[in-house]
């Protein structure tokens, strides 16, 4: 008997000795990023703002080539906003329950995490050594982080805000949801102006030529002149929106959740074409050469083509799909919710490659520096790698 | 009509049977849920559900997994969300068999359409006889299972782990919202109370918690959002409920007004869409003549005596039980006292359990027969009932049948027409000849054949069915069927929702109710231009609009050739009205409306789901899951430390149901293994013999007041049968076999193997009201007897006799009587205590004690103050249904000799605290009934009256 509680307590000295462990491993915080500002800035791949561009294209000029194995495997509960982002072998993301995590891409080792705002709703943005990110809840909620040093440089008190920044120059800009579109000073946080939308605006803004396309819940699109914040053109789709806008060879491409995809002439707001679904279209789109890539919550991911909207192919997974297409140079890489990674063939929608996980998926691939980074929702962090 | 059946439920179960007393077998009182149906149970899986259903419904079931993956894939796009598990759905074709669902312990009222339970996610669903409705159930549950889930992750996912829920008539209103179309049913609901000042406010909205009002303000609440604020808002509040604590505080921050702000803009458009009906509608009671006002009234039937003395035979329910009254037929212009006399007493007997008042007619013959449908046992009978004779006549069941709703002389009275759905779940027309006592099947498929009635001259039945080319839009149009050439000739065509007809006396006219104005109103279809029924002649037929009520009518039964009886739901209440001059109304009326042109007939069905999309089709075999674990710690300065948990499985189904106790109560480290206490005991639902069997160790310290402190350690096991002759009357039988090692701490030591064995009869059929049972009764007797198998230190035998009896006085007056006699003899057997608030109130708790117990109890209740509001400036309170009572108590408790008889008299008053709980205040003074005590006692407790 006395044998047995000197166990005890010999388990129980092992069980708070792990739990401690455990609790300084979890809350070990933000830790600052071991590189310089050159090696940001010099990264050829990096990937610092969602979706590779302000056109958001959603395309990388590489592809991994399947079989896959699993590199490293990383718990991270949550659900990272739209897509992670990617510097000088640094995995950067936010999530869902206002958390920002830096990773190590080759270890697959945690640098560190930390509470940083009450919510995200989308992915921040990086430029240089600093990241500005936007908080769905909170008083300041656009803040720029210096992550060398991991100093607010400043923060802005906006509404909630319910986009993905963008940089343009000088600026920064988001929606937030007093129905307003804010420019502010990426430098020192000073608002420039402001822009009265008919509704939150939502979803991933896209840039081009100084040009901002926004568009609200309401299925409002509007083309905003960057400098001055003044309208160019406005156009009212059916509603509801919960994406952004796709600019390419001087067209707008977005989907709405009445499964219909538009194509506007991002220079005049001109309607151009529209192809109807079978699904509310909730993801954002992304674009390769001439084609257009979406999924929808029928399960299905679309090629249009990007001229006239004709349908190059479909492709059914067993889940919705309002995570964005990966478009690589041979292959489309789609996340579904029925737990599965697609490996899709570009030009005929054929099948290539699958593999299944545990949890569904709710936030887009990245491809990095031949690695295929993916997470699922609530679960798992995973990096794969071509087994050739 | 059968959607009212909700409603009403709904608005009847908070106006009067607040709070809802639902019990199993296994209490001391309690109804019985009785499993009468031994149901062989397969599951479907799909590819995402595992559909629960038994052979006879299996077309049934096809066709609800094919609504169950439609819906899937609708909610998907709603929800942008997707359920990551499969889901169990529980179809049955009937409601009778969802009434005996083990899923739920509670009973199952007729007015629930369906449930999702939150343990393992099932959703549970009974067909009964209308597909539509079926499948829209299919698409209400769902709702609940995506938008719990999703709430559920939303939280998850930013880390709010006590997570934020929407509060019920969020839950509800968006399960109408996304399951159906705005109909004439919630436009009677909503409309009726905006123009007759009842609406609730969404800030007070806590008031109408739990009601179908609720559902339907939800439902309203959501499209106005929808349509003011954009149809993202709903999503919205589910999106963005983790962002505070409050539910009020999220409407605020997506609506962007706080709830006193939206209200004042709803009520405000409420307002103003309505109030303008008043130019050209009437409220009935303006414009036609009363003729039954209190209670909830429903379903008249007209009969005239052999001295020509008119009445009206209606449904109705005065105070918590629903009877079948009749009446005298004197209308009247104003209220009046009116004096209804009860024909058939319902749900007290097995005979007339359910008597399904708000679904179905009931018709009276010229011999003055009565006929009706009552649930009886299994299923449903059809009682043939003389009203000069005041007795049943004839009780008809068939075991085919599961449901019998609306039956329906044939003028000479020797037949009976009604509609009845059998075991796949089919609604259909049959004949009952009374005479060669046979049963014709008129129809047999999918589409829901209702209300029937007989034409004057006996060929023909005029009935409402969804068989009509927009039955799929669930829609009903009239029909007749020719009996001399088994046709079936469409009456009534269109997208509308033509309901209850019935046959003039001359055979010139059928009146019928009809959403044709959007609400439901009283029409006529004039057949004067029809000689004989071909098809295509339904385009002579002349449609004539004779009532616009704001409000809505139905049930039409005709008095003679000139006068209309009908029900009508006016200011939240079923009153039955009369209509004279109905030839005048008609043949002044202007506008005729003919039945639209129809292009051929196509028949409309719903698909079985695809076979591809089947994965496979096997018996059920039991699976058993955790479906509760808890575990306590609790610290008593006396009794020290006691640490335990309890674990539930039961498998799918609920039938089978294992619990798991164990607890520790050792006070030293030397006592820790001989201090393990534990039980598990299995209990098994599936068949109506239900039984219950387990082994326990308990050991440990105790006290009573007859050995005084005590250790104790008793081992062994038991077993109890429960059978349920009817929902209110069961035998039960409990065996028990144990070791006892008992020591008296400083007196003796006792060894026993005790067996212990008791029968008993309980009987419940009592309704309750905010602070406890107001009529009815309860009773519970049980012999017994304990001995010791091997020492003979234990051997005594049990009486006991627990009745209860309450009487109705007045509507809100109530006499309750207990009397309880315990009686015990025998060696070493067990003291009763009599003593504070349970029983003889004035005395300390349990300090009068001994092996035989005496006790008398009356009690008079009222209420006593309906609403009592407290505002302060920053916070109102408001407290509802303080009643009062006056007592008389009488008893006590003795050994050898009667000790004589103590008591107390005096007043009390309580109070029903959230639905739960009721807090007691008695005041009083003791008595050994020579003299009172000089002082007065005050007792507060928690509990419900006895």
């Amino acid at each position: 008997m006395k044998l047995a509680i000197r166990m005890n307590k010999y388990k129980i000295f092992l069980l708070v000795l792990s739990l401690s462990t455990g609790c300084i491993l979890s809350c070990s915080g933000l830790i600052k990023l071991k590189v310089s500002e050159e090696e940001l800035s010099s990264d050829q791949e990096k990937w610092t703002t969602v979706f590779s561009s302000n056109n958001r294209h959603n395309s990388v000029d590489s592809d991994l080539i399947p079989p896959y194995r699993i590199a490293w495997r990383k718990g991270y509960k949550s659900v990272i906003t739209d897509q992670p982002l990617a510097v000088a072998d640094h995995l950067i993301f936010t999530t869902r329950n206002g958390n920002l995590a830096f990773l190590n891409i080759s270890k697959g080792q945690m640098l560190g995490d930390g509470r940083i705002a009450p919510g995200f709703d989308h992915a921040p943005v990086i430029e240089n050594s600093t990241l500005f990110y936007g908080a769905s809840l909170g008083e300041k909620t656009l803040v720029a982080l210096n992550m060398l040093n991991l100093k607010k440089i400043w923060e802005t008190k906006l509404g909630h805000v319910y986009t993905s920044p963008v940089i343009w120059k000088e600026n920064i800009y988001v929606g937030t949801n007093n129905n307003k579109i804010a420019a502010v000073n990426k430098n020192n946080g000073e608002k420039i102006w402001q822009f009265d939308a008919g509704a939150s605006p939502v979803g991933i803004p896209a840039e081009n030529e100084g040009r901002l396309f926004f568009s609200d819940i309401q299925g409002n699109l509007y083309c905003l002149d960057a400098e001055s914040g003044k309208e160019i053109w406005r156009k009212t789709l059916e509603t509801n929106v919960y994406s952004g806008p796709v600019i390419a060879d001087g067209r707008l491409f977005i989907g709405t959740t009445a499964g219909t995809f538009f194509a506007f002439s991002a220079d005049s707001g001109k309607f151009l074409w529209r192809t109807q679904t079978e699904g509310a279209i909730f993801g954002h789109a992304s674009y390769r050469d001439g084609v257009v890539y979406f999924g929808n919550n029928a399960h299905a991911v679309h090629a249009l083509r990007a001229e006239d909207g004709s349908k190059l192919w479909s492709f059914k997974t067993g889940g919705i799909v309002n995570t964005t297409p990966l478009a690589g140079r041979e292959y489309i890489y789609v996340l579904s919710w029925d737990k599965k990674l697609y490996i899709i063939s570009r030009l005929d929608g054929e099948e290539v490659y699958h593999m299944e996980f545990n949890k569904p998926f709710k936030s887009s691939p990245l491809i990095y520096r031949n690695k295929l980074i993916i997470h699922t929702a609530n679960d798992d962090i995973i990096c794969l790698e071509s087994r050739e | 009509m059968k959607q009212f059946s909700l409603i009403i439920f709904l608005i009847l179960s908070l106006s009067i049977f607040l709070p809802e007393k639902s019990e199993s077998q296994w209490y001391y009182y309690g109804r019985n849920k009785v499993q009468y149906t031994d149901f062989e149970w397969h599951v479907l899986k799909t590819d995402h559900f595992d559909i629960y259903y038994y052979p006879e419904m299996a077309e049934l079931a096809e066709k609800g997994a094919a609504f169950a993956e439609e819906s899937y894939r609708y909610l998907e796009n709603k929800f942008n969300f997707t359920i990551n598990r499969r889901i169990p759905l529980i179809f049955y074709s009937s409601h009778l068999h969802f009434q005996q669902t083990n899923i739920t312990p509670y009973f199952v009222p007729e007015g629930v359409g369906g449930f999702f339970e939150f343990l393992k996610g099932r959703v549970v669903i009974p067909s009964d006889g209308n597909i539509n409705q079926f499948r829209k159930v299919i698409f209400h549950e769902l709702v609940h299972v995506f938008m719990h889930s999703k709430i559920y992750f939303e939280n998850k996912e930013h880390s709010r782990f006590e997570g934020t829920y929407p509060p019920l008539w969020y839950v509800e209103g968006l399960a109408e919202y996304w399951s159906s179309e705005w109909d004439a049913q919630a436009e009677m609901v909503i409309r009726d109370a905006v123009l007759n000042n009842y609406i609730v406010p969404l800030s007070n909205m806590y008031q109408i918690n739990g009601t179908f009002m609720m559902y339907k303000e939800g439902q309203a609440i959501l499209t106005y959002i929808a349509n003011t604020y954009g149809e993202e808002k709903i999503l919205q509040l589910m999106e963005e409920i983790w962002k505070y604590g409050k539910f009020s505080d999220v409407f605020q921050e997506v609506v962007g007004k706080t709830y006193e702000q939206f209200d004042q803009e709803w009520l405000y458009y409420l307002k103003k869409k309505y109030y303008p009906l008043m130019e050209d509608n009437d409220f009935s009671k303006m414009i036609t003549y009363s003729v039954v006002t209190r209670g909830y009234n429903f379903k008249p039937a007209y009969y005239k005596d052999v001295n020509d003395e008119e009445y009206v035979v209606f449904f109705g329910n005065r105070g918590g039980y629903s009877n079948i009254y009749i009446k005298d037929l004197r209308p009247f212009r104003l209220e009046q006292k009116e004096k209804a006399e009860i024909l058939v007493k319902g749900e007290r007997t097995p005979d007339f359990e359910s008597l399904h008042l708000f679904s179905s007619k009931i018709d009276v013959d010229k011999a003055g027969n009565l006929t009706f449908s009552s649930k009886s046992g299994e299923n449903d009978a059809l009682y043939i009932y003389s009203i000069p004779e005041r007795r049943v006549l004839k009780k008809h069941q068939w075991s085919q049948i599961v449901a019998i709703s609306s039956p329906s002389f044939s003028p000479d009275g020797h037949k009976v027409v009604f509609a009845g759905v059998d075991f796949s779940g089919k609604q259909d027309l049959y004949i009952l000849d009374r005479n060669e006592n046979y049963l014709i099947r008129l129809t047999d498929d999918f589409y829901e054949d209702k209300a029937p009635s007989f034409s004057p001259d006996g060929r023909k039945i005029v009935f409402s069915s969804d068989r009509t080319m927009h039955g799929k839009d669930w829609c009903y149009n009239l029909f007749i069927y020719d009996l001399d050439t088994d046709l079936i000739h469409y009456v009534t065509y269109g997208r509308f929702q033509d309901e209850t007809p019935v046959w003039s006396p001359d055979g010139q006219y059928i009146a019928f109710t009809s959403n044709r104005d959007t609400s439901l109103n009283l029409w006529i279809a004039d057949l004067s231009d029809i000689q004989d029924w071909e098809i295509g002649f339904y385009d002579r037929v002349k449609l004539k609009q004779i009532s616009r009520f704001i409000n809505a009518a139905f049930d039409p039964e005709w008095t003679d050739d000139n006068r209309l009886l009908f029900t009508v739901y006016e200011n939240n209440r079923f009153e039955i009205r009369m209509m004279d001059k109905i030839k005048e109304k008609s043949d002044s009326t202007q506008s005729i409306v003919k039945n639209e042109k129809m292009f051929g007939h196509r028949q409309w069905k719903y698909n079985r789901v695809p076979g591809s999309k089947i994965q496979s089709k096997l018996r059920y075999q039991k699976k058993y899951d955790l479906d509760i674990a808890q575990a306590q710690v609790s610290q008593d300065p006396f009794w020290g430390t006691t640490g335990g948990a309890v674990f539930a499985f039961t498998d799918i189904l609920g039938n089978d149901q294992y619990y798991f106790m164990l607890y520790n109560n050792a006070q030293s480290r030397g006592d820790f293994f001989k201090s393990f206490n534990g039980a598990v005991t299995k209990v098994s639902l599936e068949n109506r013999l239900n039984h219950a069997y387990g082994l326990f160790r308990f050991s440990g310290r105790y006290f009573n007041y007859k050995d005084g402190y005590f250790y104790e350690d008793r081992v062994g096991g038991f077993f109890t049968l429960s059978y349920p002759f009817s929902q209110y009357n069961r035998m039960e039988f409990n065996t028990n076999l144990s070791y006892s090692d008992k020591d008296v701490i400083g007196l003796d030591r006792r060894h026993a193997i005790i067996t212990s064995n008791s029968i008993s009869f309980v009987s419940d059929n009592s309704i309750w009201w905010y602070t406890g049972p107001m009529e009815g009764h309860r009773y519970n007797i049980s012999v017994g007897n304990t001995y010791d198998l091997r020492w003979s230190n234990v051997n005594y035998y049990t009486f006991r006799a627990d009745l209860r009896q309450y009487t109705r006085l007045a509507p809100r007056l109530s006499h309750a009587i207990r009397v309880l006699l315990l009686y015990n003899e025998g060696k070493d057997s067990r003291w009763y205590y009599l003593g504070g608030s349970w029983d003889l109130r004035g005395y300390r708790q349990w300090s009068i004690r001994g092996e035989k117990i005496f006790f008398l109890s009356n009690e008079l209740r009222f209420p006593f103050i309906d609403y009592i509001g407290i505002k302060f400036p920053f916070l109102g309170l408001g407290f509802r249904a303080i009643h009062g009572a006056l007592f008389l108590d009488a008893g006590n408790a003795w050994n050898d000799e009667w000790n004589g008889l103590l008591g107390s008299t005096g007043f009390g008053f309580r109070m029903n605290f959230g639905g739960f709980l009721v807090l007691r205040l008695d005041i009083g003074k003791k008595t050994d009934f020579r003299e009172f005590t000089s002082d007065w006692f005050t007792q507060f407790f928690f509990g419900w009256d006895f």
